[in-house]
């Protein structure tokens, strides 16, 4: 029972899609100007998950390895299809019209594609519906965070109920792409910055990873001689 | 297991094909399934549309009776038979990211009830302030149900009561017409006030064969 429980938390915290591993940038990026634009994709890419990883727990012992990718990006697909049909015709329009174009767009989400080949084909059915469903609300509470906070910053509304009346024009940068960046880049910092408080208050030495410590990165250092 | 290690090109290509035709049989089935729901919610939100755009009570299927001149759809909105208005389903693609789609509400007369934009990409916070008709929500107001009616919009309630009678300029004030825009997006005010007047004109222009063709007598609905 823990194990199954573990396997959710991880996906929202410790392991969380967006944040730790940073796969699914482009629907994390562009879809997610309003909170119920987050939380709308969250639940539609969650759905693909855990029905793939399941497909793909269950069939991962007969795959042949050579041709196992092409194969679990056609479970994907399947699923991905059926989630757009099933939109078209029980969603509200309004969501539907935001969504639409980017639903096709799960099939190449790394994130869906990801747990299949690292942690579905290698574990039961049950435990991979756990680690989709953990990765899946992982994906989505983030994204109804980043969508709130977008959302809030460009017209002073969250779920499309405006808090901060006075504000009658829209401030569009958080709204456009550089603002997501600016601000999934200020939530990557604030999280890592609370990892490494606790990892010295534990005596531990913390490392950050690689891609994204600044020891590694030449940015700064282009035009200095080494 | 021995599956699981073969590289035979022949067992690898039959297993794929298998997979594919697996999905397709599920995909078959669901969009069977889905499809008279997809074409249900299609015709509710263009009803609902169709219901917001101030016309005199009335109780047909406006979706059901059209005919098309110069590319815009006109419908015929009727009570007890009788014809109450027009409907016009006019598109560009001359928004700032791609196509727009309109619903514009007629008198007989050709003077325009009220226009609503029904498809739009436009950009958040600019060109979608020109299209949208929305309630706006506060912490204050939230909890109370929206007003019942049409919501406001300046840019495209400048419409109303208009008719295409010569005497108007169906162009922005910037290109030298009579209707204003919004700062910021002036592509997508040019592109909605020049799809608006093309509907306009081309009722003016078409109006009695329109009507003649509406005044056959209206289609049986078979349901």
């Amino acid at each position: 029972m823990k194990k199954y429980l573990g396997d959710i938390i991880r996906g929202i915290w410790k392991e969380n899609p967006v944040l730790v591993l940073l796969l699914g940038t482009c629907p994390t990026l562009a879809l997610t100007t309003s909170a119920s634009n987050g939380v709308g994709m969250g639940m539609a890419t969650t759905f693909v998950l855990v029905g793939s990883n399941l497909v793909v727990s269950l069939i991962a012992g007969i795959v042949p390895k050579k041709i196992r990718i092409p194969v679990y990006i056609v479970v994907i697909a399947t699923f991905v299809t059926v989630v757009d049909l099933l939109m078209k015709a029980y969603a509200p329009p309004a969501l539907y019209a935001a969504l639409g174009i980017f639903i096709p767009l799960i099939v190449v989400n790394c994130i869906v594609l990801g747990r299949a080949e690292a942690f579905a084909s290698k574990n039961g059915p049950l435990r991979s519906i756990c680690d989709g469903l953990g990765m899946g609300l992982g994906f989505t509470l983030t994204l109804t965070l980043l969508g709130m906070l977008r959302e809030f910053l460009s017209s002073g509304a969250v779920f499309g109920v405006k808090v901060i009346t006075a504000w009658e024009t829209d401030f569009l940068l958080p709204a456009a792409a550089p603002g997501a960046f600016i601000i999934v880049g200020v939530i990557l910092g604030v999280r890592n910055h609370f990892r490494r408080t606790a990892a010295i208050r534990a005596g531990k030495l913390y490392v950050p990873p690689s891609e994204i410590d600044c020891d590694n990165c030449r940015i700064c250092k282009i035009d200095k001689e080494d | 297991m021995k599956l699981k290690e073969s590289e035979n090109f022949v067992v690898l290509g039959l297993f794929l094909g298998a997979v594919g035709l697996l999905s397709a049989l599920v995909l078959a089935l669901v969009s069977d399934l889905t499809a008279p729901e997809i074409e249900k919610a299609e015709l509710r939100s263009k009803s609902a549309a169709l219901k917001q755009l101030k016309f005199p009570e009335f109780d047909n299927d406006p979706t059901v009776e059209k005919h098309i001149f110069d590319g815009v759809t006109f419908m015929a909105v009727r009570r007890g038979g009788k014809l109450v208005g027009i409907a016009a389903e006019a598109e560009t693609d001359s928004g700032y990211a791609g196509k727009i789609k309109e619903l514009v509400g007629f008198k007989t007369d050709g003077t325009i009830l009220a226009v609503l934009i029904t498809e739009e990409k436009e950009t958040p916070g600019l060109g979608k302030n020109v299209c949208e008709r929305k309630f706006k929500k506060t912490i204050f107001n939230f909890l109370k149900p929206a007003p019942k009616g049409l919501p406001a919009n300046e840019i495209l309630d400048q419409f109303s009561d208009k008719k295409a009678d010569g005497k108007i300029d169906w162009r922005v004030k910037k290109d030298g017409g009579d209707f204003t825009f919004r700062t910021g997006a002036t592509v997508t005010s040019r592109a909605v006030t020049e799809m608006t007047g093309k509907a306009a004109k081309t009722f003016a222009k078409h109006r009695e064969e329109i009507l003649a063709k509406f005044a056959e007598k209206a289609p049986e609905v078979t349901k």
